[in-house]
């Protein structure tokens, strides 16, 4: 069989909702825009990547290292499950050792997100981190001799004042396989659910996570101030599951410790303990072709909580995103604090423990 | 040009261009709401500085591909997708015949490019636009876009596992519009 490209085009167009906007819409949203074309700003957005074509959500590896001991905790032991080689969790905080490999038409990246309870690629938790209890009512398998669980992949749904805002299918539930390495140690390799993967294609991603060289997480900016309270909690080249663009770098700041204990995901905004939500501060450099907003080398914040500064060739943009507990002065007075290293070398970047 | 005359000229634009814009727009962000946001932004940028755009399809046309890019990179849109590793939406018919199938099919190999690599795909092969103009409206070098399609056709080819070719000769008549 044989496609025509045009022809692929027009029939990924039909079918089409009724539209929601007239031409008296149109002309009312000129009109509102021509009475305040002083203060206009851009229509497009932020930062940013969408997910990869392959995207797999990494395994992790976890530990049993606390946050209380995560300086110098002992390497954690060995994952001989699944991996062809034992995996060992770096003992330093903010490094990586996740290998890429591809399985099929799959592919796992390096370590792309770090924080001081697992490593991102295939996400692979420290001992303690991980939680099984979501996926204990799972398909019960083995994995290279070791008890796991496998849950397939699940349609979404939206949760309610979110229908009609993001699309149902950012709901769904990966294809994910978890097995436990050792001793209260355990591995998940989650697949995006319109991969489609089977649980075949899903345990032979397991069956090749194995550990490299533990490298420290660089990113290209540095900060030389940070407002009080605020700690690297997490850093990598991207923000979490995504396949980070050339000269991505992504920095959370979290204000309190948070227990790397009891997850069944990695840990996402909002930073709940106690009932109460962490201060969080979130940097991200990209290109700037992907980028919404004006924005130039001296910082500015289009949107409340939200402020810009460019590299100073203009092409890459850092976004600060200050999740409303940053005042804008105190955000512009970070980003005036910034250091940039070359992002299109990465030989020059910044380990990020010496970055905040 | 008088105001009333140049709402009846934007009127009448909006009247034959809206749903091709959104067509456009859907097929580079993947999601019928996000499509329509950004057409609405542009189409009200349009409005504004009608007198001073000399081709008001063209300059619509890369402004509703632009915003729709844009629309994927929202905080909001990245951090819930970034959890989800979810594609677009694309709610499919109730309908189980061959021909809708393979619409569905094709749709759904096109929604799993990147947006980027989508748009250009579509401003080429829909829209006919040349890898130069092609390049100016996504401001990136022409060798991004003639790479770009490349990667979009071979991307196609093995989620479809089928042969994808380019008609030309539509191709030529489609810019000739």
């Amino acid at each position: 069989m044989k496609y025509e490209l045009s022809d692929m085009l027009e029939a990924g167009k039909e079918n089409a909702p009724p539209p929601r906007y007239s031409v008296d819409d149109a002309v009312a949203a000129g009109r509102k825009r021509q009475r305040r074309r002083t203060v206009l700003t851009g229509a497009g957005s932020a930062a940013v990547v969408v997910a990869v074509a392959t995207a797999i959500a990494v395994p992790q590896i976890v530990t049993d290292k606390g946050p209380a001991t995560q300086g110098n905790a002992a390497p954690a032991a060995a994952s001989k499950a699944a991996a062809p080689a034992p995996f060992a969790y770096p003992a330093d905080n903010f490094t990586g050792n996740i290998t890429g490999f591809k399985s099929g038409d799959l592919t796992v990246t390096d370590t792309v997100h770090v924080t001081p309870g697992y490593q991102v690629a295939v996400v692979v938790y420290r001992k303690g981190v991980y939680d099984p209890k979501k996926i204990k009512t799972a398909e019960q398998v083995t994995v290279d001799g070791h008890a796991g669980y496998f849950q397939k992949s699940l349609p979404g749904k939206a949760p309610e004042g979110l229908k009609g805002k993001i699309p149902a299918s950012a709901f769904d539930t990966p294809a994910s396989l978890a097995w436990q390495y050792d001793d209260n140690a355990w591995a998940v390799v989650s697949v995006a659910a319109r991969v489609k993967a089977t649980q075949q294609e899903v345990a032979a991603i397991a069956a090749k996570v194995t550990a490299g060289a533990a490298k420290p997480v660089t990113v290209d900016f540095k900060l030389s101030y940070v407002p009080k309270g605020y700690e690297l909690a997490a850093a990598g080249p991207s923000s979490v599951l995504n396949s980070p663009l050339e000269g991505e770098s992504y920095v959370r700041l979290l204000k309190g410790d948070f227990p790397y204990r009891g997850l069944t995901a990695p840990a996402q905004d909002p930073f709940v303990v106690n009932d109460k939500q962490l201060p969080v501060v979130q940097l991200t450099l990209y290109p700037k072709w992907n980028g919404k907003y004006r924005s130039a080398t001296t910082p500015s914040c289009p949107e409340p909580g939200l402020c810009y500064r460019t590299t100073d060739n203009g092409k890459y943009e850092l976004e600060l995103s200050g999740g409303g507990f940053l005042s804008d002065p105190e955000m512009i007075k970070m980003l005036n604090s910034v250091t940039f290293a070359d992002p299109s070398d990465p030989g020059t970047w910044f380990k990020a423990t010496d970055a905040v | 040009m008088a105001v009333s005359d140049r709402e009846a000229e934007f009127r009448d634009f909006v009247t034959a261009q809206m749903e091709p814009l959104r067509g456009l727009a859907y097929l580079t962000c993947g999601d019928w709401q996000a499509a329509e946001d950004a057409v609405l932004t542009v189409l009200a940028k349009l409005y504004v500085k009608w007198r001073r755009v000399d081709n008001h399809a063209s300059y619509a046309r890369t402004a509703v591909v632009r915003a729709a890019i844009d629309e994927t990179r929202r905080p909001w849109w990245r951090r819930e997708r970034s959890q989800s590793h979810a594609m677009p939406d694309h709610p499919y018919p109730d309908d189980s015949t061959h021909a809708v199938d393979e619409r569905l099919r094709v749709r759904e190999a096109l929604l799993q490019l990147p947006p980027r690599l989508r748009a250009v795909l579509t401003l080429r092969y829909l829209e006919g636009l040349s890898v130069h103009d092609t390049a100016e409206a996504l401001r990136c070098p022409e060798g991004t876009v003639k790479s770009y399609t490349s990667r979009g056709l071979d991307a196609l080819r093995q989620i479809l596992g089928v042969e994808v070719f380019v008609n030309k000769e539509l191709r030529r008549e489609v810019r000739a519009v």
